[in-house]
């Protein structure tokens, strides 16, 4: 049984840097990562990014979530290169495993100049 | 889809289904005669029945508060649920029903969404049914390992509460969601021990579902002895027909259905 889920989230609009907070239908409250229930995958199929002004995001992964602090690994990067919107639809997704239950990913975001901007990952939890 | 189930991996009428249990090697074998909700299968449950302000154990060995109705929190696991229902013979457990509907059988397949939960069943509800290497290890969806995710099968045997567990691995506190795909049938016990030996050595077409039961609760025994007259028939060797007729055709005798 796999669940498609659809998370967003968004900078802050003040911030140079951060960590996007991720929402979605099925979350009660907005988080800063995704902890991946052990021996499954995350499976992010597409990306839509939009905003004001140029923005990286940055999706990254660790190993153990529960390490103080967490070393993330960058996995994938989208940039917009100005105020605008991409989409992109992947035909093979990036793959993020659970081997022991305390990976996680997470979304961060760099601009030359605050602000706001949005993305939004189409995921699969298989 | 075989040919004894439909789309929904529902019985036909007319054909047998097997329940059996691991803790006896024993199974109760049914004729399906009907399907009382025929064309009306499903059953778009709601949430899962968990009220805002109650706390349930995480996984950390502490507990967590659920936030609001319906949602499981992060790392959090139920203890044993049932679902309940207004004008149901039970209204905290729509599932349950006494032994005196001995000649309805629920099989039910539930659904949850988010479909990564973990899921298991208490037979009777907070007796833990999952075991590895004989008892050394006790087994569910607090543990490593001994559970479904998303999709649970079931048979409903009347005069026992069943508990539900649903586990949320992830850091989020989740909505939740169930749907029930079900089949009230009217059910018989076949009269012919030849029949049932054919059926237990999987000659004759029948649908199997193993009631994860692996430790016999007094409640779930006596229940059945209530129900159906008998815990079931033991499953013989394939070369060992007249002895299995003997014994089948004497707890014929006893089946109250």
């Amino acid at each position: 049984m796999s669940e498609l889920l659809v998370i967003r989230g968004a900078t802050d609009g003040t911030s140079t840097t951060g960590t996007v907070s991720l929402y979605s239908d099925l979350f009660h409250s907005p988080v800063n990562y995704f902890r991946i229930p052990k021996g499954m995958s995350a499976k992010i199929w597409w990306k839509k990014v939009s905003g004001e002004a140029e923005t990286l995001f940055t999706i990254q992964y660790t190993y153990d979530v529960t390490a103080s602090p967490p070393t993330w690994k960058d996995m994938e990067q989208e940039k917009l290169s100005a105020k605008g919107e991409i989409s992109i639809e992947k035909r093979r997704p990036l793959i993020l495993r659970a081997f022991t239950g305390k990976e996680a990913f997470r979304i961060t975001w760099t601009q030359p100049t605050a602000a706001l901007a949005y993305v939004e990952l189409g995921v699969e939890i298989e | 889809m075989n040919k004894v189930t439909d789309e929904y991996g529902l019985v036909l009428e007319g054909e047998y289904i097997t329940v059996f249990m691991p803790a006896t090697s024993r199974a109760l074998v049914f004729r399906v005669k009907s399907r009382v909700n025929r064309g009306y299968e499903t059953i778009d449950y709601g949430p899962l029945p968990l009220t805002a302000g109650s706390t349930l154990p995480t996984f950390e060995g502490g507990s967590a508060s659920v936030p609001a109705d319906g949602v499981i929190p992060a790392r959090a696991y139920t203890t044993g649920l049932s679902f309940p229902m207004d004008g149901a013979y039970d209204r905290d457990d729509m599932w349950y029903v006494p032994e005196d509907y001995r000649d309805r059988l629920f099989h039910i397949i539930q659904y949850v969404t988010p479909a990564f939960l973990r899921i298991d069943v208490q037979i009777p509800t907070a007796v833990t049914q999952g075991r590895f290497q004989k008892d050394k290890i006790v087994t569910g969806v607090d543990k490593p390992f001994g559970f479904a995710r998303g999709k649970y099968e079931i048979v409903q045997l009347p005069k026992i509460h069943y508990g539900y567990r649903y586990a949320n691995e992830t850091n989020i506190d989740l909505y939740s969601f169930v749907k029930f795909t079900y089949a009230e049938y009217v059910v018989e016990t076949p009269r012919n021990p030849n029949l049932i030996f054919d059926i237990l050595t999987r000659r004759m077409l029948s649908k199997w579902i193993t009631l994860p039961v692996n430790v016999m609760d007094t409640t779930v025994e006596r229940a059945m002895i209530d129900a159906y007259g008998i815990t079931g028939f033991p499953l013989y060797p394939i070369d060992e027909r007249d002895r299995a007729v003997r014994e089948y055709s004497e707890l014929l005798r006893e089946v109250k259905i």
